[in-house]
């Protein structure tokens, strides 16, 4: 069991997080999760949401590479995430 | 889990694999892809190698703009991997894009993280149990 409890994602969906859930279960990455763990704290999961698109998902480096970066370094942590 | 628009830009699980694993012997990236790669690897393990020198020869393949969205997409996957890695909890997706319980998604992954497709992809569809059961990956 998580160290902090997952909020539902029905309940999340209620919620100023449902269209970041959304777009989560649409595209996947980053999971779902993300939201479930951050959603104690909404304001900052969905700060941190729209960071990780920025990040992840814009600018000039290709995002193959970047998703290779992301395993290569979630591999390093042992993240099952 | 993996970004399904990555995937759709044709990233497959074997370049994932040869770009962890293999980066710097690999004919299948480029020097501007592999230095990226050491950077990560390098920001995760040994910061301290990271110095004037190693920028220098980045800014030899990336602009200091390039240079700042990788260190910040470095930065923010080394800092969250870590944090999520204590809070003790799975992906919702299994690796064929389903959402799964928390119980069903510790049986797919097992104790090895999500990047381990091989075996995490067998659980999944059901032709792993041999693995699980031997706890090998």
């Amino acid at each position: 069991m998580s160290n902090i409890t997952m909020l539902d994602l029905d309940y999340l969906a209620k919620t100023k997080l449902g269209p970041f859930v959304k777009k989560c279960l649409k595209h996947r990455a980053p999971d779902p999760a993300f939201h479930a763990i951050q959603g104690h704290n909404e304001d900052l999961s969905k700060a941190m949401y729209i960071a990780w698109g920025t990040v992840f998902s814009t600018g000039a480096v290709d995002h193959k590479l970047k998703e290779i970066i992301r395993v290569q370094l979630s591999r390093a942590a042992d993240c099952n995430y | 889990m993996r970004s399904a628009s990555a995937k759709r830009d044709g990233l497959t699980e074997e370049m994932i694999d040869e770009g962890i694993e293999n980066f710097r012997e690999s004919d299948k990236f480029t020097e501007s892809e592999k230095i990226a790669l050491e950077y990560s690897e390098l920001m995760q393990f040994e910061p301290e190698k990271i110095d004037g020198a190693f920028y220098a020869r980045l800014q030899e393949l990336y602009s200091d703009e390039e240079i700042v969205e990788l260190g910040a997409f470095i930065g923010f996957n080394v800092g969250y991997h870590t944090f999520f890695r204590t809070l003790d909890f799975y992906p919702m997706f299994s690796p064929d894009g389903h959402l799964v319980s928390q119980e069903e998604s510790r049986r797919i992954y097992g104790d090895r993280p999500t990047s381990h497709l091989r075996g995490a992809m067998a659980r999944a569809t059901g032709e792993g149990e041999s693995e699980i059961e031997s706890g090998s990956e």
